[in-house]
This record gives structure tokens, C-alpha cells and sequence, in this order.
């Protein structure tokens, strides 16, 4: 299939994480993929073991797709060879996210993250009493959590 | 069915983008197709009020 070509005269991008792709250039098949497990804890106390994708649904349920059923003819009249962009300025790119300068076939990205908070009392709890060592650490262990979610 | 695409002369100034996240793309050139799905999952029984208790280890 004939491309265009992408002239771009400067880009500056400040940051990419999280299975995020910068491509100058042209590609083909570009799948990003990304899990993630977004803790907010009150007391910052993190494990380096915590955290299975496999308790929790939203990391393995199937994501619909739109049937491709109904093929077409598609005729593409490209008038001038070049796309042109003088400068472009991108802060962040994050979570499975593709910037492309250049021509590309089939882009597949994917980004489930799952959001849990841990708060140490309730918002409308007596806030006078300092927060002990026994508030931070419970000796029980956390009930299973709730697949209906 | 027929589909017909003409694509004149583009020129763009300067692009100011803050973000780009959760399975998106931000393209300068042609594509066929393009898949993007995001998941995003916060329901109350997410947030946990008690003492701290570390979430569920990978098993194996």
C-alpha cells in the first residue's frame, strides 16, 4: 500500500513508562500490553511480593471486539507525498500508549489496571488520636477478594 | 460497499500534548487499523479501611 511520508521537524518528549512506545519510522504490528495494580495505602508501607493479577477478574475477563464482518472496497488517493508537522511537544506517555511519527499497519494495545485503596480509619472517625504501630499492622490476614467486582 | 479517501495537503503548526495513556496512540502517518481497549476497575469493595494488610502474594 503507498504511504505517506511524515516530516516533522523537531519532537520532544519528556517522559515514557509503562509499556509505552516511541516509534520514529514506520512499523508493521505494534501490541503493547499492560497490567497493572494502582495501590494507595494511607501509612506508605509496600512489599516487594504483594499483588497477584490472577485474584482479581478485570486481569483475565475477554475484552469485546467489534466484528470485522463486512469487508469493502477502499480506494486511498494520497493528493501530496508528505504529512508535515513543524514541532510537537508530548509531557507524558504512559500505560501502553504508542507515539508514531511515520506510517504503521495494525496497532493492538491493551492497558487494564486495577485501583485499590487502603485508608487506616474512616474519614469521619475521632482524627485526635495519634495513629499507633497497631493501627498500621493487622495480625489477621485479608479476607479473599470479591470476584463479583 | 465502496469507500474513497482523498487526502489533500496537511500542514501542521506545533503540537502540545500533556498526556497520552491507558492504551492510546497519538499517530503522525497512515494506519490500516487500530485496536486500542482499556480496563479500568475501581469498585468500593477497593477500598479497604483497617489496619494495613498486605495484598495476596503471587503463588508459584
Amino acid at each position: 500500500m503507498y504511504r505517506r511520508i511524515s516530516m516533522v521537524g523537531g519532537i520532544y518528549v519528556n517522559a515514557i513508562s509503562f509499556s509505552s512506545l516511541l516509534e520514529i519510522g514506520d512499523s508493521k504490528y505494534i501490541t503493547p500490553v499492560m497490567q497493572a495494580l494502582a495501590v494507595k495505602r494511607e501509612y506508605p508501607l509496600i512489599f516487594t511480593n504483594e499483588g497477584s493479577f490472577r485474584e482479581y477478574s478485570i486481569f483475565s475477563r475477554p475484552i469485546p471486539r467489534l466484528p470485522m464482518d463486512d469487508p469493502f472496497a477502499m480506494a486511498i488517493f494520497n493528493e501530496k507525498p508528505t504529512i508535515n508537522v513543524s514541532t510537537i511537544r508530548v509531557t507524558g506517555v504512559s500505560s501502553s500508549s504508542v507515539v508514531h511519527i511515520g506510517s504503521t499497519d495494525t496497532i493492538n494495545a491493551e492497558a487494564r489496571i486495577k485501583h485499590i485503596r487502603q485508608l487506616l480509619r474512616q474519614p469521619d472517625d475521632e482524627q485526635d488520636t495519634p495513629i499507633t504501630e497497631e493501627d498500621i499492622i493487622a495480625t489477621e490476614t485479608q479476607p479473599s477478594p470479591d470476584e463479583n467486582s | 460497499m465502496n469507500f474513497t479517501v482523498v487526502n489533500r495537503e496537511i500542514n501542521v503548526g506545533h503540537i502540545d500534548i500533556v498526556g497520552v495513556s491507558s492504551s492510546s496512540v497519538f499517530l503522525v502517518g497512515d494506519t490500516r487499523c487500530i485496536m486500542l481497549s482499556s480496563t479500568f476497575d475501581t469498585p468500593p469493595e477497593s477500598l479497604i479501611i483497617g489496619p494495613f494488610v498486605p495484598l495476596a502474594a503471587e503463588v508459584g
